[in-house]
């Protein structure tokens, strides 16, 4: 009698292949909510446009593609900021006004269009560390590369700039750049009341959108978002032209206003170190304005004995110290992230594949199980999957087997498919982590294939009495091999559970301490999520607002 | 109906396979990466560099227009690089690049009357002087060259090019600092500075005449130097209490100073100081003076002592104490020229005896924010000094030169800026 078995061979196929092919869906087709598909077309602008140049020789930059790509996210979703923010930054400088024509923008994305768009002027001055220019000296030309005439008239620069901290009253950006630019034209009073209404700023930030973590999670995040080396160069050459003047007026006696002139520099120096995006490039740019300040406000403290002053300055300075410990080590464990970061887009392809792969592998696991009931059927021997005797028992153990290889087939796919996402996410403890799990996964397969037939060909030997091959018994194998293949057919689909379980277990409670987030987690990277980049210096900025000299009083 | 199968060596095996996958998953993700061992060297948080206006670079071979030098020359990036003591003249040279010029440009200046006359960068320069893979010692007798492939190693030759010996980088772990002792009959160099390598990490000497290396000091280095006699090797390592205020990075390079005599096998003559920042050997090599980092009143490493030592008798002389940091030079063997600023920020120039701690001001101007030491021309006794209206680091400095008794006179701009 045909023991019939449930679920059928047929219907565990089925299953195995309408999760596969659900999953390899999940890849490759679009999402199918508004938002979704939105944010997609988002992230795809991210590394196609013009904000590519660093890996312009991987994909060349086609900003028009990303400008299509934002623009249709703007449709699915309207008034996003971020998608308007990231159309500013995509769209070429001279298209930019009529950009701004075209499309109502929110106030967010008009801040940063302003800003932006100031930025590029700003870049027409020479970046230098010397102060303001001495008068030449009778009969010397200039030096090769002194700083000659800028391109832009200072004086609409700082009209323009007047008009951007009216735009945005909290930030405190658009006064320490005019700083920069008074200070440079000798015009010291109002440079140095400019640096005290930066500090009096709720923030201080800076003209660029708000990006995803995968990209702010490397060293380069200030290439990708535009904080710009000129820009910090100013902010140190603005700190020098305060302690000039600080000290100038020491020397003159002037005790009081030397002091309250390097406070406002190492207040400078805090704002900016907690400016936001938050990134290392900044704290640190904002810890080397604080130490300009603090190298002549530290011995002017101690000389005139002002103790309680100099105890908040020092607090500061051991929490600077702090984060520069922390972010030492955090770099020292980032430099791999800033290579999968710029491979990423490269990575994806390869690791689908490598995803089928593995799929493919368990495919086949489950093939071989198959074939010698298969044989042995045409053989009128009739053997089952099931490793005990028909009935409940043998369709609950199907029930239960099948799923989850399928569940884990499942996951395999859905990991793999963000593989570049999850490198650049989680950088390389989730790359280890990944790769070392599939590759554990496949060879244990492997292995407990390998057992499981070597064991039942042993086990026939010793019931026939005779040395076979093990081809023999896999295509030839009589009816009396049925009893001992239950057993040892059970044993390997046992240990299958058994190891599934425990990858299982390890990817929901290991995985996420180390990772942050469940694997189910990781899909498409969200654009809001703090990475841990972002998560460190914001800690850092919490501790040095918190010190006692970012509170002490002015007077 | 649920029978269980008793285990057997199979089942065990298995369940062992798997157990141990398990183990190696969970151990491999459990692992902190281990942050590199610190080297010795500090990790610079500085910005990236700025684009100077004067790129200091030399090159060779191109022709230099003696008049376009003169016309660039006026008064950036120049530096002091000589005083010859028996014509009481001094060389200030500055080492510009541009579109159009490139190479040296020196200026000699008669430090008696301030008088200055341009060198042609031919005859300012030696032959072959400066090749930044070349380190020849003050005979010209022996030179060490430095090779990059197949990893740094150094070649010591003797003046025909014959080549010595051979030291490589991988031996010491990195090495650093190499300098001539002033008689060119060995060089010192420190290692162990790659990778934080302990057993690698000290001082090391090439003795010429043995064409041999040896360890003369063990431990992190944070600066040596020879005496001037070349005598004595010199240098500041790290004490316990430096690890403790390691979190002020500013004290991070201080140390204790040790001196080792190498008439007697370079063994230790003396110890000195706990937070040795800066050290100098007298003309004659029988003196070090140096700076050294104490605390002040609130308990922090803020004073700054100059203090001088006796190699020969071990004693050590503060002679003045002062919160911001002092710079100083030899003037003779028994004095010291030291910049000092007080409260209010004012630097001052002065002369300070050894023997008896006295101290003679030469300048104070408040116009300036810094003052700095850089030549002292024994004929005359004239100090030659730098002055800059600004604490940045790039701005161009002022050089002048003062007598005792005398008005200071500005040797280079000439004219006045202002």
């Amino acid at each position: 009698m045909q023991n019939k078995t449930w679920p059928s061979r047929r219907l565990q196929l089925g299953i195995i292949v309408v999760l596969a092919v659900g999953a390899a869906l999940q890849v490759f087709l679009p999402p199918l909510t508004r938002e979704g598909r939105a944010e997609k077309l988002y992230n795809d602008s991210w590394f196609i446009g013009r904000k590519a140049d660093v890996i312009e020789e991987i994909r060349p930059g086609r900003a028009d593609v990303a400008i299509k790509k934002l623009e249709a996210a703007l449709k699915l979703s309207p008034g996003n900021s971020l998608y308007e923010q990231a159309l500013v930054l995509q769209c070429p400088k001279d298209k930019l006004p009529q950009l701004l024509k075209t499309h109502k923008f929110g106030l967010k994305a008009k801040r940063f269009a302003a800003g932006f768009a100031l930025k590029k002027d700003w870049e027409n001055w020479q970046p230098s560390s010397r102060i303001a220019v001495r008068a030449p000296i009778p009969g010397m030309p200039p030096l090769p590369g002194t700083p000659g005439p800028t391109h832009t008239d200072p004086d609409k620069l700082l009209k323009r700039l007047h008009e951007l901290s009216k735009l945005d009253p909290t930030n405190g950006l658009p006064h320490y750049q005019k700083a920069g630019i008074l200070q440079r034209l000798g015009r010291t009073n109002e440079a140095l009341a400019e640096v005290k209404a930066g500090n009096a700023c709720a923030v201080v930030e800076f003209y660029t959108p708000s990006v995803t973590d995968t990209i702010l999670n490397s060293l380069m995040s200030s290439v990708f978002i535009d904080i710009d080396f000129t820009t910090s160069a100013r902010m140190r050459d603005t700190a020098r032209f305060l302690t000039d003047t600080a000290n100038d007026r020491l020397r003159r006696g002037r005790v009081d206003e030397a002091r309250t002139i390097l406070e406002d520099c190492c207040r400078m120096g805090v704002k900016y170190a907690t400016a936001e995006p938050h990134t290392i490039i900044t704290f640190l740019v904002g810890k080397a304005i604080f130490s300009i300040g603090k190298k002549d406000l530290d011995p002017l403290y101690r000389d005139f004995g002002m103790n309680d002053r100099l105890e908040a300055l020092k607090q500061t300075d051991a929490a600077f110290e702090r984060g520069i410990a922390q972010t030492k080590r955090h770099i020292d464990g980032s430099m791999d992230r800033l290579m999968t970061n710029m491979l990423r887009p490269l990575a994806e392809p390869f690791h689908i594949g490598y995803s089928a792969g593995t799929a493919a592998n368990l495919l086949v696991l489950l093939g071989l199980f198959w074939i010698p009931a298969a044989v042995r059927r045409r053989g009128h021997a009739a053997l089952t999957l099931a490793p005990w005797s028909e009935g409940w028992l043998a369709r609950m153990f199907l029930a239960v087997y099948i799923p989850v290889f399928a569940v884990f087939l499942a996951l395999v796919m859905v990991g793999a498919g963000r593989y570049s996402e999850l490198l650049g996410e989680y950088g390389q403890f989730g790359d280890t982590f990944y790769v070392a799990i599939s590759v554990l996964i496949g060879i244990c397969q492997l292995v407990l294939i390998a057992i499981a037939l070597k064991s039942l060909h042993r086990r026939y030997d010793e019931q026939t009495g005779e040395r076979t091959s093990i081809f023999r018994f896999i295509f030839k194998a009589p009816a009396a091999a049925k009893a001992w293949t239950r057993k040892y057919l059970a044993t390997a689909m046992a240990a299958q559970i058994v190891f599934l379980g425990c990858c299982f277990l390890i990817l929901t409670i290991i995985y996420e301490p180390i990772v942050g987030a469940h694997p189910w987690q990781i899909g498409r990277f969200r654009v809001t999520s703090i990475s841990a980049e972002q998560a460190l210096v914001r800690s850092i900025s919490t501790e040095l607002q918190a010190t006692g000299f970012a509170q002490i009083s002015e007077k | 109906m649920w029978k269980l199968y008793i285990l057997d060596e199979m089942h065990i095996k298995i369940a062992a396979v798997l157990l141990t996958c398990v183990l190696l998953v969970m151990l491999g993700c459990g692992c902190e990466k281990d942050s590199p061992a610190e080297a010795g060297g500090e990790w610079e948080w500085d910005l990236p560099s700025v684009p100077f206006s004067c790129v200091r670079s030399k090159q060779q071979g191109k022709p230099i227009d003696p008049v376009k030098f003169a016309k660039y020359a006026n008064g950036y990036y120049l530096e002091l690089t000589s005083i010859d003591q028996a014509t009481g003249t001094g060389i200030l040279t500055s080492d510009i690049t541009s579109n159009e010029i490139a190479g040296l440009f020196s200026v000699r200046v008669d430090l008696a009357t301030g008088k200055l006359s341009v060198i042609p960068p031919a005859k300012s320069e030696k032959k072959n002087t400066y090749n930044p893979n070349v380190l020849r010692s003050p005979s010209g007798k022996y030179e060490l060259c430095y090779y990059e492939k197949p990893e740094r190693w150094v070649a010591v030759k003797d003046a025909n090019g014959k080549r010595i010996d051979k030291l490589f980088e991988s031996e010491f772990a990195g090495f650093n600092s190499m300098q001539w002792n002033a008689r060119g009959d060995c060089f010192s160099f420190t290692g162990g500075m790659e990778c934080g390598d302990e057993q690698k990490s000290g001082l090391y000497v090439y003795l010429l005449k043995e064409r041999r290396h040896r360890q003369v000091a063990k431990g992190t280095i944070y600066k040596s130097f020879w005496s001037s006699d070349g005598r004595y090797l010199a240098y500041i390592s790290p004490r316990k209490e430096t690890s403790k205020i390691s979190a002020n990075r500013a004290l991070r390079n201080c140390g204790q100073l040790s001196v080792l005599d190498s008439n007697n096998s370079f063994k230790r003559v003396t110890r000195v100081g706990a937070m040795v920042s800066e050290a100098q050997s007298s003309p004659d090599g029988s003196r070090m003076g140096f700076i050294e980092v104490l605390k002040d009143e609130y308990g922090d490493y803020a004073m700054h002592a100059v203090k001088v030592l006796d190699i020969e008798s071990g004693w050590v002389r503060t002679l003045v104490t002062l919160r911001r940091e002092p710079k100083f030079i030899w003037a003779g063997n028994d004095s010291l020229v030291v910049s000092t600023t007080d409260k209010f920020g004012v630097p001052s120039i002065s002369l300070l005896n050894v023997m008896d701690s006295s101290r003679t001001r030469l300048v104070t101007d408040r116009h300036y924010a810094s003052m700095e030491p850089v030549g002292y021309a024994l004929r005359c006794g004239t100090v030659v000094y730098t002055a800059n209206t600004s604490s940045a680091e790039q701005t161009p400095s002022e050089f002048w030169a003062v007598s005792p008794g005398r008005a200071p006179v500005r040797l280079f701009p000439k004219q006045s800026s202002n």
